[in-house]
């Protein structure tokens, strides 16, 4: 069968708009005029297979995706996201490209290389609710999911863990725009994905990745989502229950009540706000706002509480869930910076093991933890992973 | 003329490291790139002008000549079995080299029983580092002292050899002296 230039030349065009690159830009890449770019979206001019390559490159997409027709990737929702969220940055919507394929890539190494099987988690949307309310469903929905992953009542150590157990694609990353908490996208191939802006507080994270949880058990049939901290989402209803579910499902009501007591005078509020927001690992306000539901707390103090500079946790007294314990300092300030590009540990661990198991190429390895060749030989071998010669 | 050789950013480095790029065309290789290997010394350019500069001047000097792809080229790479467990980079090569029977320069082992197993590539138009130096040895390109110095760069550029190349060297010149 002929090959479709005028398919390929539209996926580009699409491809190009969606990053909010120019075409004359484009056309620079390829150091071609501008007619001949705009030509080759037309599908009057037919691309070369490196002038290909550039422009995957330059647009973020596996080239798979441009020459075949059944590419499953998740176009359609990464563009209804950039639409509906216009004001997102060029190099956001890049990060966001990049952690798809990350996604993507997990996908592969958790379904195909290891075969992992997962248990496909509730769609809440279709749960028969006796009421509608968004808030009231959140806090319920929290309830049903810490029966059905036997927390009980105790502190959850590690969200984004308990996610990927879930068979959840999670991952952190530092974007641009410091109003965004989080992201989700339902990929029709990987699955939930969901991005946590790693600008946040440590803690605020925690609250993200449940917050997006909850997407990914309430709202997956929207496609996608794009969570603000200070924003009229066109929604607001569907964050509200997404902040009560996180909200519950990190403190239990049930556990406050059982393990602590209203203070008395003002210090041992500061002095109880902080003792559970260092055992749930939360930030100090999620803390307030739970004993305002609970109502031990009032307005007055509320407001006074919100304010008070003794609840802010400094970074070094929290503790990153992503970054394991019992690495050197040298590693863990390199993993540091590792998960501020966008890759966790989990997907490190999954992608070395991968290769130590000979299941894929050592440049695939490089190419799926984002390095170039020079660092890849730095880095994979103070882990130890080393490239494995016939001789 | 021995033949032609498609080659990757890893093998152009650690020949880079030791100096001796020349010795394709001592021994009678003629060496092609691809697109993607050029796009990945270009995205390390900032942080590694060294290696780019070097590249170029392997491009300018014309002792690298890139092979342009076609589309044609990049259907037939999605369309490789198990595709997505080799890089972009290194299927291009592999792909460029069965359609014009060149052979393949490669050190990762993986990569090897890949090329065999899903591009169905002999052996025999597999190069390895370690191959291409005894090569260059025992056609008196190279000498004992300058294989010991050798193994020693590359260690110290994290590509270890396990074994005394320049023993190993030695005892296959006197086999084949033998014989």
């Amino acid at each position: 069968m002929a090959f479709d230039y005028v398919v390929l030349g539209n996926k580009l065009k699409d491809a190009r708009e969606s990053l909010l690159i120019n075409p004359q830009d484009s056309a620079s890449r390829l150091e071609i005029s501008l007619q001949e770019y705009i030509d080759i979206e037309a599908g009057t001019n037919r691309i070369s297979g490196d002038q290909l390559v550039l422009l995957a490159s330059l647009y973020e997409r596996d080239f798979r995706y441009f020459v075949t027709g059944d590419y499953p990737s998740a176009e359609s929702q990464v563009q209804e996201m950039f639409r509906r969220n216009a004001e997102l940055s060029k190099n956001d919507r890049i990060a966001i490209q990049q952690f798809i394929r990350l996604c993507e890539y997990e996908n592969f190494l958790e379904r195909e290389i290891f075969q992992h099987q997962f248990v496909e988690i509730p769609n809440y949307e279709k749960y028969p609710f006796d009421h509608t309310y968004f808030k009231k469903q959140g806090e319920e929905a929290a309830l049903f999911e810490r029966q059905r992953l036997f927390l009980e009542q105790e502190a959850i150590t590690n969200i984004f863990e308990l996610i990927r157990n879930q068979g959840i694609h999670i991952f952190k990353r530092q974007l641009e725009d410091k109003n965004i908490s989080g992201l989700y996208i339902n990929h029709p191939f990987a699955g939930h994905c969901i991005l946590i802006n790693y600008l946040d507080d440590l803690y605020r994270q925690n609250f993200s990745a449940a917050h997006e949880y909850c997407h990914a058990l309430f709202d997956s049939s929207q496609g996608q989502e794009v969570t603000y901290l200070k924003s009229s989402n066109d929604k607001p209803e569907l964050e509200w229950r997404a902040n009560s579910f996180a909200g519950n499902f990190l403190v239990p009501k049930q556990k406050l009540e059982l393990d602590y007591s209203p203070g008395n005078i003002y210090v041992t509020w500061i002095s109880l706000i902080r003792q559970i927001a260092d055992r749930f690992q939360v930030i100090s306000q999620v803390v307030i706002i739970r004993l305002c539901e609970l109502k031990w707390i009032d307005e007055g103090l509320r407001k006074q509480l919100v304010k008070d500079e003794r609840l802010v946790i400094r970074y070094n007294e929290k503790f990153d869930p992503e970054i394991p314990p019992n690495l050197s300092s040298g590693i863990r300030e390199k993993s540091t910076y590792i998960i501020r590009q966008g890759l966790s540990w989990y997907f490190i661990n999954l992608a070395t093991e991968a290769y130590r198991r000979g299941e894929i190429t050592y440049h695939k390895l490089l190419d799926m933890l984002l390095l170039t060749s020079e660092d890849g030989y730095q880095l994979l071998n103070e882990l130890l992973i080393f490239l494995e010669v016939n001789s | 003329m021995k033949g032609v050789v498609a080659i990757d950013k890893c093998s152009i480095l650690n020949l880079m490291y030791i100096s001796r790029f020349n010795l394709f065309k001592a021994l009678g290789y003629y060496v092609i790139t691809t697109i993607y290997v050029e796009l990945e010394f270009e995205n390390a350019k900032q942080k590694y002008p060294d290696s780019f500069n070097y590249f170029s001047s392997l491009i300018s000097s014309g002792e690298i000549s890139k092979f342009s792809l076609d589309i044609e080229d990049l259907v037939e790479m999605s369309n490789i079995p198990q595709s997505k467990r080799a890089s972009d980079a290194e299927l291009s090569c592999f792909i460029v080299a069965k359609r014009i029977g060149a052979k393949v320069m490669t050190d990762d082992r993986k990569a090897i029983k890949y090329i065999q197993r899903y591009i169905q590539m002999p052996s025999s138009d597999i190069i390895q580092l370690v191959e291409f130096l005894i090569q260059a040895y025992l056609e008196n390109y190279l000498g004992d002292y300058e294989l010991r110095e050798i193994q020693k760069t590359l260690k110290n550029n994290k590509f270890s050899i396990n074994m005394d190349l320049a023993y190993e060297a030695a005892k296959r010149k006197l086999m084949m002296a033998a014989e």
